[in-house]
């Protein structure tokens, strides 16, 4: 894997809130439970 | 359209272009014109993702394909969250540390000329062709509503946006996209509601009978490698086409490398991630609220109006025959409708009724496929699927005044921020990844004048490729096919670059075209869905390009500079 370059000056390395792993865990997280509405959705609707 | 129409079309196309023109004057040196510019902040890189991706076609013809196919199509985005993550943690920061202009820059640090010039002529061929199709749909959409051909729309709008960005550059692009979106947004909404509204009964009437139809059918567990969106497709096919997408297409690479700070970059990938989803199933229900609409009010037989009106002048009785017999299967499906809907109906009822809707659809669909043959035969220049106008008809004829100006300014606005963007990186990728390196003496200013002139080169060839748009089936399918015959390959040599340190340019140079020249022939053999292609063609660059590589070692008094 590419070693991750390091933070330069005034790069904003760090996300306005929280960590970029908790940003990452958001997004999958949204996407986890946007699958089981649609299917929850498409059982309830058939 | 009504004068009031034509208002509300003229003062958002006029915004919008007064306002690109406004916030891209003094575009003066090729840093300004090719990238969007350093102050770009997190919430206009993920509108102007989101913009590039979501274009007319989007809005033309996703709509359609939930009234065939139901919400299925959602399934195709569901890697795009993950691709998102994947590019913000690893792969943005490599390009921003390296500070390159174009994607395929990258490829050249990493092995050597020949393989970014391939990767970046992949790119030119498959971005030149599917601009052409995202010029062409709003054509069709400005040609129903005006009565003009649909060859002068598509060089009229065409025309409008090739201006528009040969003169802004990048910038203009990145800065009008948030513009676009909002009154796309605003279309879109207004297109739900009213929808919802001409509906006779209750919306979740609606659903139900939406469900009952298998249109609301938004993930497909089934290991099916046929069926064309399944959750496994979706999640695998989609991670890959989405990640070769806003990875290595240069039309996304531009709007994130916009030479600011990389943690607004990530940021704007993260929140094209959170939104995507949530936004193509909006769209999708709003196609499958124009289905339930036309289930309880009768739908045309054949939604192309033109060419179902020429088919009669040459056919009439075949054309009245099946309207006769569509007919009656109408008023069959909505008799058994009601009993379906009808209140305090025991389960049993429910039960036959549903049966009896399904069947009554199958011989609508099986009436409405004849139709479209009996088009097709009759009248050559016209197509057999009539898809891509179900949402514009619904449009046209049930929008009030107002509020269909607003309608056909969100298409345009649509149509001008996707294709916009894509010119803008076509003339990026020829500058940076052809000419600069030919001719490293340049001044900025000749590069820029070189920049301009392949802008408005590339502009011509998707205008006169859009003319022959008409003939193919589904734009947005016919999108996605053609991108995934290009991406599997060119995501397949980013990731070797990234994750296989000890493979060169040679390798690298020849597996690639070797694995495209695999995806075009399991195209041609046409047996395993497009979204598989992408697979095919990245795994086939991470298989050959290792073993090429042995073997180039092994070949005595090879060079090993490569």
């Amino acid at each position: 894997m590419a070693p991750s370059p390091p933070p330069g000056p005034g790069d904003g390395a760090r996300p306005p809130l929280g960590t970029w792993g908790q940003l990452y865990a958001l997004v999958i997280s949204s996407l986890v439970a946007e699958i089981a509405l649609l299917y929850v959705l498409s059982r309830a609707f058939r | 359209m009504s004068g009031l129409d034509w208002a509300v079309l003229a003062v958002a196309i006029g915004a919008i272009v007064g306002y690109g023109a406004w916030r891209s004057r003094g575009v003066r040196t090729t840093e300004s014109y090719l990238r969007a510019g350093a102050d770009l902040r997190w919430w206009t890189i993920g509108l102007s993702l989101v913009a590039t991706q979501a274009s007319a076609i989007t809005f033309l013809s996703v709509p359609g394909q939930a009234y065939v196919d139901g919400v299925g199509f959602v399934q195709f985005y569901f890697g795009l969250p993950l691709a998102m993550v994947i590019l913000s943690a690893v792969i943005v920061p490599v390009y921003h540390r390296l500070g390159v202009y174009t994607a395929y820059e990258y490829l050249e640090r990493r092995f050597d000329r020949k393989t970014r010039q391939l990767a970046a002529l992949l790119f030119l061929v498959s971005r030149g062709l599917a601009s052409g199709l995202a010029i062409y749909a709003p054509a069709l959409v400005l040609s129903a509503v005006l009565g003009w051909s649909a060859s002068v729309t598509n060089l009229a709008l065409g025309g409008v946006t090739v201006v528009y960005t040969v003169l802004g550059g990048s910038r203009a692009v990145s800065r009008t996209q948030s513009v676009q979106m909002a009154v796309v947004l605003a279309g879109m909404l207004a297109a739900l509601a009213v929808a919802i509204a001409s509906l006779p009964v209750s919306l979740g009437q609606g659903i139900a009978l939406a469900g009952a139809l298998g249109k609301l059918k938004g993930v497909d567990l089934s290991l099916r490698f046929d069926t064309r969106y399944t959750l496994w497709s979706g999640l695998l096919g989609g991670l890959f086409v989405q990640l070769a997408y806003f990875g290595t297409d240069q039309s996304q690479v531009q709007r994130y490398l916009a030479g600011g700070p990389l943690a607004q970059s990530r940021l704007g990938l993260l929140m094209n991630g959170l939104v995507k989803v949530p936004m193509q199933f909006f769209i999708l229900f709003i196609g499958v609220m124009v289905f339930v609409y036309y289930q309880l009010a009768p739908p045309p037989l054949f939604f192309d109006r033109t060419a179902l009106e020429q088919a009669r002048d040459r056919d009439r009785p075949g054309v009245e025959r099946l309207e006769r017999a569509h007919s009656r299967v109408f008023a069959e499906k909505r008799a058994a409708i009601e009993r379906l809907l009808a209140p305090g109906a025991g389960p049993a009822e429910v039960e036959a009724a549903r049966a009896r809707v399904r069947e009554e659809e199958a011989r609508d669909v099986a009436l409405r496929r004849e139709a479209g043959s009996l088009v097709a035969r009759t009248v050559p220049s016209a197509d057999a699927k009539d898809s891509d106008f179900i949402f514009l008809r619904f449009v046209l004829d049930h929008f009030p005044r107002g509020l269909l100006g607003l309608l056909v300014a969100a298409i345009l606005s649509a149509a001008m921020s996707a294709n916009s963007a894509a010119l803008s990186s076509l003339g990026a990728t020829t500058v940076v990844d052809f000419y600069k390196p030919r001719h490293p003496e340049a001044t900025d200013a000749q590069t820029l004048r070189v920049a301009r002139l392949a802008t408005a080169a590339w502009g011509i060839v998707a205008v006169g490729f859009g003319g022959f748009a008409s003939l193919l089936d589904n734009l947005i399918q016919a999108v996605n096919v053609l991108g995934s015959l290009f991406y599997g390959p060119m995501l397949g040599v980013f990731l070797l670059g990234f994750f296989v340190k000890r493979v060169r340019g040679s390798a690298a140079f020849a597996a690639t075209a070797a694995a495209e020249a695999a995806v075009l022939t399991a195209a041609a053999l046409g047996r395993v869905g497009y979204l598989w292609y992408n697979v095919i063609g990245c795994a086939a660059v991470l298989v050959l390009a290792p073993a090429l590589e042995q073997v180039l070692r092994r070949m005595p008094g090879r060079a090993r500079s490569a």
